[in-house]
């Protein structure tokens, strides 16, 4: 009696136990920068609360800037979201402070057959802490209404530079002072993006070995830079001073601009009547093949943060490891944030290829290189972003590459890059 | 005896005093003097916020030393506080001495100088770099029919600069203004009246009276002026130029800060223009306090 009584408590006990563990409530907080994102997310969080009723979500939407300093300043504080949407960008900065993602919920085999560049991009260590979403790149987007009214089809879609060259002259207009109306190539604002894809092209890095240096001063970089400075101080497709490339093509002024295939977005929400086309970028001998042929970035997704309480943290992979199982997710994650999905399964879905953008994305995507961390002084204020204004303000194409690559070279000594992938390039054959 | 008792051993009019006082003192504790302290304490050490601090020592401040962008910055900050205090000043006195002797209209005046003030500085910022935009913008198709060239105005490491702080002196005169127009009301009449009656021109009593009498006024527009044009950040950063040419101090600390974590060797910089902020305002009250000038 007395077993039986003691037999039955504990059934008792455990059942109870497991009910009540079973339906443990959950709340998981999710910060994103994105609000488009969001949206979509909030549409698939719904989904799930349906199905885990026990799980419930508090989203919230910083913008970037105070973004990364309210997640560093929840780490220090000891307030972060359990789930936030990551920038590779921060990655030295934040790995530590991600979770890994669990091998027994996540299927790393399948992920570095799948996936671009997983090993390269994602894998810290044997293990990934944000996950892959989308790729992009650099590519030419044009006024499709001044290209039909010069007489271009698809069929003019130029492949090599001497040909884009051509096509921009021709899409260039003066007003009857000489100035630049409409310019056929705009470069203004992300020159030294632009730059070092033709570095790429010609052969070039945007590293020294191991990171240590920036690699620019060189015949490949003088040689690409010449020809932008040719560009605009002989062909006057553009000139000094000109709008940037997204104010140009969002208000009419440029034939073809040169940008990352996030404008695609920005032009559709803020200048929806522009009737605009993109293609991939042109080469000088008109082939991808072997590459790089550009510079690309992965858009990647969420992180779980490693100081959340345990339950959390699992509610939280489990959370994602059933979006992103959701093609359905990836697919218009991709579409609004103009990126070509990172899982190369996906690229022939017909949602992908019915967008020009992604498919030129798609089609360039496999001869681009991503060279890991580039620290935002590098990028911007003391390296790439010089060669703009040194090469409008008079300085030869080496003076300009030796001046900015001196300055980036000051910033690496201080913050050594950490992250370096860009020699794992694997040349392709079609 | 408790607390509550040695509260109410306190006269009411004290209590009062004390009341109004304490939450004051409770917020700027702990909104402005600890942060301080704390400021100071990572200031000798290496510190992101994401991983522990690590004690440093005098590292920080010896490295501000060998930072070419940190003077860069600095001549920057000097060129626009000097400017903007400097030039500034001229035009808010010389319009405040016109708009004091206007009669009919001042109120709606008094709105139109002051607007630009009440105006959000980034607001100000993206329509000036608007008027600037050296292909489409307003200000060259001005020039253009006078026949003056293009300007390429914050488009070029020559004249950013210039084109900032003229944008930002025309953004914050109408406060100077009105600092004027409170110093010229409190100038007793009489003395003009008299200055008139000797004879004086309106240059002389500008000369004689105005600017005598207006020193305190001219001494709080001075080292106001140069503490705000020394934390200037807002304008430099929205109307930024070419090859760092307008990088200012409070832009490149907080480039430190926030988007290279180091956040030591900020708190350093803040510190260092604490120092540079402390002694010029030293400087201008040695130089002020000299000749005073009573009535």
């Amino acid at each position: 009696m007395k077993s039986r009584f003691v037999t039955g408590t504990l059934v008792f006990m455990l059942v109870f136990g497991m009910t009540l563990a079973a339906s443990a409530e959950v709340t998981l907080r999710h910060w994103d920068w994105h609000q488009p994102r969001m949206n979509i997310k909030l549409k698939y969080m719904a989904e799930y609360e349906a199905l885990n009723p026990n799980v419930t979500f508090d989203t919230q939407v910083i913008g970037w800037d105070d973004y990364w300093t309210r997640l560093m300043s929840g780490v220090a504080g000891g307030d972060v979201p359990d789930i936030a949407q990551f920038h590779n960008s921060q990655t030295q900065a934040f790995l530590n402070h991600l979770e890994a993602f669990p091998a027994d919920v996540f299927d790393y085999d399948r992920y570095k057959e799948e996936i671009i560049n997983f090993e390269a991009a994602y894998l810290f260590d044997g293990t990934f802490h944000f996950y892959p979403v989308g790729i992009m790149s650099g590519l030419i987007f044009y006024n499709a209404d001044y290209w039909e009214a010069a007489g271009l089809t698809e069929a003019d879609i130029p492949k090599t530079w001497d040909d884009f060259v051509e096509i921009a002259k021709l899409l260039t207009k003066y007003d009857s002072a000489g100035d630049i109306q409409v310019a056929g190539f705009v470069p203004n604002g992300i020159l030294g993006v632009f730059w070092l894809d033709l570095h790429y092209q010609l052969g070039g890095t945007l590293y020294g070995e191991g990171a240590k240096t920036v690699a620019w001063n060189n015949p490949a970089g003088i040689q690409a830079l010449e020809l932008i400075e040719s560009m605009i101080f002989e062909d006057r497709v553009s000139e000094v001073g000109f709008l940037g490339f997204n104010e140009a093509m969002g208000t009419g002024h440029a034939g073809m601009a040169y940008s990352w295939s996030w404008l695609g977005g920005e032009l559709d929400n803020n200048y929806p009547d522009l009737n605009w086309g993109v293609f991939r970028l042109p080469t000088f001998d008109g082939k991808l093949a072997p590459g790089p042929v550009a510079r690309n970035n992965h858009e990647t997704g969420m992180s779980v943060m490693r100081s959340v309480r345990q339950e959390n943290k699992d509610a939280a992979f489990e959370f994602l490891r059933w979006l992103y199982e959701d093609t359905d997710y990836l697919i218009e994650v991709n579409l609004v944030l103009g990126t070509a999905p990172s899982n190369r399964t996906l690229l022939d879905d017909p949602r992908i290829a019915a967008s020009p953008l992604i498919s030129a994305i798609a089609e360039q995507v496999p001869y681009t290189n991503i060279p890991g961390e580039i620290p935002h002084e590098v990028e911007n204020d003391y390296g790439l972003g010089m060669l703009q204004d040194l090469l409008f303000f008079g300085y030869p194409a080496a003076d300009a590459l030796a001046t900015a690559e001196a300055e980036a070279n000051s910033v690496l000594m201080e913050r050594a890059v950490k992250w370096y992938v860009e020699d794992l390039y694997t040349p392709v054959t079609d | 005896m408790s607390l509550i008792e040695r509260i109410k051993a306190i006269d009411a009019k004290k209590r009062f005093v004390l009341a109004v006082l304490v939450p004051a003192m409770v917020f700027f504790a702990f909104f402005s003097f600890i942060p301080i302290i704390y400021a100071f304490f990572i200031s000798f050490h290496e510190l992101d916020f994401l991983n522990p601090p690590s004690f440093v020592g005098l590292d920080n401040y010896m490295r501000l030393g060998d930072d070419t962008h940190l003077f860069n910055s600095l001549v920057v900050t000097v060129k626009f506080a000097v400017s903007t205090v400097f030039i500034g000043g001229l035009f808010a006195f010389s319009f405040a001495l016109l708009i004091n002797s206007v009669k009919r209209g001042a109120a709606a005046l008094r709105t139109v100088y002051f607007l630009p003030v009440m105006t959000s500085l980034v607001a100000v910022g993206v329509i000036w770099g608007w008027l600037y935009q050296p292909r489409f913008g307003l200000l060259n198709e001005v020039l253009k029919l006078f026949g003056i060239g293009r300007q390429m105005w914050l488009s070029s490491p020559a004249t950013a600069l210039p084109s900032a702080i003229a944008a930002s002196i025309w953004q914050g005169m109408g406060f100077t203004i009105v600092i004027f127009l409170a110093g010229l009301h409190g100038i007793p009449q009489s003395y003009y009246e008299a200055a008139e009656v000797d004879g004086a021109s309106s240059l002389q009593k500008v000369w004689n009276i105005t600017i005598p009498l207006l020193r305190p006024t001219f001494v709080y527009l001075l080292i106001t002026g140069f503490i705000g044009g020394f934390q200037v950040f807002d304008q430099l950063y929205v109307m930024s130029g070419p090859l760092n040419s307008t990088r200012g101090f409070i832009e490149l600390l907080y480039t430190r800060a926030f988007s290279y974590y180091q956040m030591g060797r900020a708190a350093a910089m803040a510190f260092l223009l604490f120092a540079i902020i402390v002694t010029l305002t030293l400087i201008q009250f040695r130089l002020v306090s000299r000749g005073k000038v009573e009535h």
